[in-house]
């Protein structure tokens, strides 16, 4: 069972790993630009306004008006169009948009010099756009959050099998110990101290069976993985002893508890 | 007395197996689920084929619109309705966000018409608009990992369909920002073909043998190996994926089988106990001279029952309450394939014979 746990937690980082690594950002791309929407001390603002982009007519195109010297487009929107021009219907003229932002902060987007706008701005909205540090990892670890809360079920539901299969094997084993406990009964042994004797027994036993079922678990899910991946021919699986040594040993320290819990009502019985 | 012994070890194996088969449902329905997740996500209609490249998901997939669009010249009644899929995040939810074509979904009995020529606009799934309090007219911010800036887009309308209804449907230009991708990019793309002879004929390009019985629910994924395209023949969305971590349908059904195993290792020691728990009704059935192999042959029965209805038990109990896991705000049921489900019926059962076999109290 600690094997089949351990296999269970490196699966699960695996898949994390996978899909962060599949995820191509440079890792320069460390911060984000967040977009506050109704600001009232911001020069920038959000228009949407209707464009004609080779000859299709489109509504609700996010036209930024910031402080910038000329019109320009964004360079992704310029790629995810095919095109970098673009006629913007703006009040009653139409502003033709050539050539791509410099700025970064514009890629999403067409932009206006505010000072071209002529009033418009009024019926736009206030934004402010401003640098934040959340991670751009931030998705994929969500998503593979979600991956891995589904197969944490699987290695709970296995760990509550294992716990409660526990009883009949305590049962079993403390009725193979009978003869050795009625001897230490005869001589004289306290019932306490047989007790006492039976939980670090046990403790000792769990604690031996989920680290040597870790252990053995991760090398083999490792070399699977391994295996696995190279196949695959993608990105290399990478040893996650260590990271997953925390869960192991809250696993441990759970099962050694409901070990104990076992021996004390069978012991009573 | 041969009741009393059958009622025993029934109403003990019965509660003792419970937790492992609940333990085994629980771990082959989130496995079913998972596996499952992308052929829902990519959903295909009779007739079609779906073309993808070979990525661990859908929105890291790209594949070469031109490219298909080239190997396409000259083959009559066909349609492709591409779609750009990119997970983001929206007021801290992630969120898949799809790019349609609305003319192209249409084709595929879909209708996006919403969000007509409108660019900066989205539809948003039903559920999940109740979920994030999405109301119509509102602006909402997109950020996708590919991305750095957020963009505002706005909800002009609902959709109740499957798998949309817990994702926001942008126009594909929209998606192609989020996800940095170029006009000729797609996520996936569903071939819709008028005949069938197109298919044929598609496949033939492609330099692949479409069996004549999958011809109309082909999935095709290629991969992109530098200038070389490779495509590839599958038989569900969710094989094409995990392709890519070297798993394949067969592989995942001898998991599910081996972690039953494996859970169910514990059903050795209630065989071993049983003789001992049902020891006095034994022993007199002994002295009234009944023979040791139908006293056995009576525990391995009572054992099958109990068995049987445990995992029935647990079957019908996850049947009603439909327990769902959630992927980027997707409900997901917990699908129990029933045939491994029996399967680990049949190796849990094994397991505890072996354990009664095992058991010395039988010959005492």
């Amino acid at each position: 069972m600690p094997i089949a746990i351990a296999v269970a937690i490196d699966t699960v980082s695996y898949v994390e790993h996978q899909y962060v690594a599949e995820i191509p950002i440079p890792y320069a791309r460390s911060y984000s630009v967040a977009l506050s929407l109704g600001t009232e001390r911001a020069s920038t603002y959000l228009c949407y306004l209707n464009a004609t982009v080779d000859g299709e007519s489109l509504s609700y195109v996010a036209v930024v008006l910031a402080d910038i010297a000329r019109p320009c487009m964004g360079r992704d929107l310029a790629r995810a169009l095919g095109t970098n021009w673009v006629t913007v219907e703006l009040g009653s003229k139409a502003v033709d948009v050539k050539g791509i932002c410099k700025q970064s902060w514009l890629n999403p987007f067409i932009a206006l010099p505010l000072r071209a706008a002529s009033g418009i701005e009024k019926q736009c909205t206030p934004i402010e756009l401003y640098r934040t540090q959340s991670s751009v990892l931030e998705v994929s670890q969500h998503l593979s959050q979600d991956i891995a809360s589904a197969l944490l079920l699987v290695r709970n539901s296995a760990l509550v099998a294992y716990i409660a299969i526990s009883i009949p094997a305590a049962m079993g084993v403390l009725h193979r110990i009978s003869t050795v406990i009625e001897t230490l009964r005869v001589v004289g042994t306290s019932r306490s101290l047989i007790l006492l004797s039976l939980v670090i027994g046990v403790e000792i036993l769990t604690l031996l069976s989920v680290l040597l079922g870790a252990a053995l678990g991760t090398v083999a899910s490792h070399v699977a993985l391994t295996v696995a991946s190279s196949i695959a021919l993608e990105v290399p699986c990478r040893p996650l002893v260590l990271s997953n040594l925390g869960t192991y040993a809250l696993y441990a320290f759970l099962t050694m508890l409901g070990a104990i819990a076992i021996v004390f009502r069978v012991s009573r019985a | 007395m041969i009741a009393r012994l059958a009622a025993k070890i029934i109403l003990v194996s019965f509660v003792l197996s419970m937790p492992i088969a609940s333990a085994i449902a629980v771990a082959l329905g989130a496995t079913g689920a998972l596996y499952a997740f992308y052929s829902y996500i990519v959903p295909r209609y009779d007739g079609e084929i779906v073309v993808s490249n070979i990525a661990l998901a859908p929105f890291t997939s790209l594949i070469d619109l031109a490219s298909l669009a080239h190997r396409l010249e000259n083959i009559s009644g066909i349609h492709i309705a591409p779609e750009v899929m990119v997970v983001a995040l929206v007021e801290k939810h992630v969120v898949i966000v799809r790019g349609v074509e609305t003319e192209a979904t249409r084709y595929r009995g879909i209708d996006l018409s919403k969000l007509g020529n409108c660019l900066y606009c989205c539809i948003v799934g039903r559920d999940l608009a109740k979920r994030l309090g999405i109301e119509l007219g509102r602006i909402v911010v997109v950020s996708s990992v590919f991305q750095r800036v957020a963009i505002p887009l706005k909800v002009v309308g609902y959709t109740d369909r499957e798998p949309y209804s817990y994702e926001i449907i942008v126009p594909i230009a929209i998606a192609r920002v989020l996800r940095c991708a170029s006009r000729s990019h797609a996520s996936v793309a569903y071939i819709h073909a008028e005949h069938r002879e197109s298919i044929e004929l598609l496949s033939r390009k492609l330099g692949i043998g479409v069996p004549r019985t999958l011809l109309e629910r082909a999935l095709i994924a290629i991969k992109y190996m530098g200038r070389e395209e490779r495509a590839k023949l599958y038989s569900s969305v969710s094989e094409v994926y995990l392709s890519r971590l070297g798993i394949d349908r067969t592989t995942v059904i001898a998991a599910n089988l081996a972690l039953s195993a494996i859970v169910a290792m514990g059903l050795y020691l209630m065989g071993r106990s049983l003789p001992h728990i049902a020891k006095k009704e034994i022993v007199v059935l002994r002295i009234v001279g009944m023979p040791r192999l139908s006293i056995a042959t009576a525990l391995c029965t009572a054992l099958l029952v109990s068995m049987v209805l445990s995992w029935l038990c647990i079957y019908t109990a996850l049947s009603v309450a439909k327990p769902r896991i959630s992927i980027a705000n997707h409900e997901i049921p917990l699908e129990i394939d029933i045939h491994v489900y029996a399967l680990s019926l049949a190796i849990a059962y094994a397991i505890a014979v072996l354990g009664l076999a095992r058991s010395g109290e039988l010959d005492a």
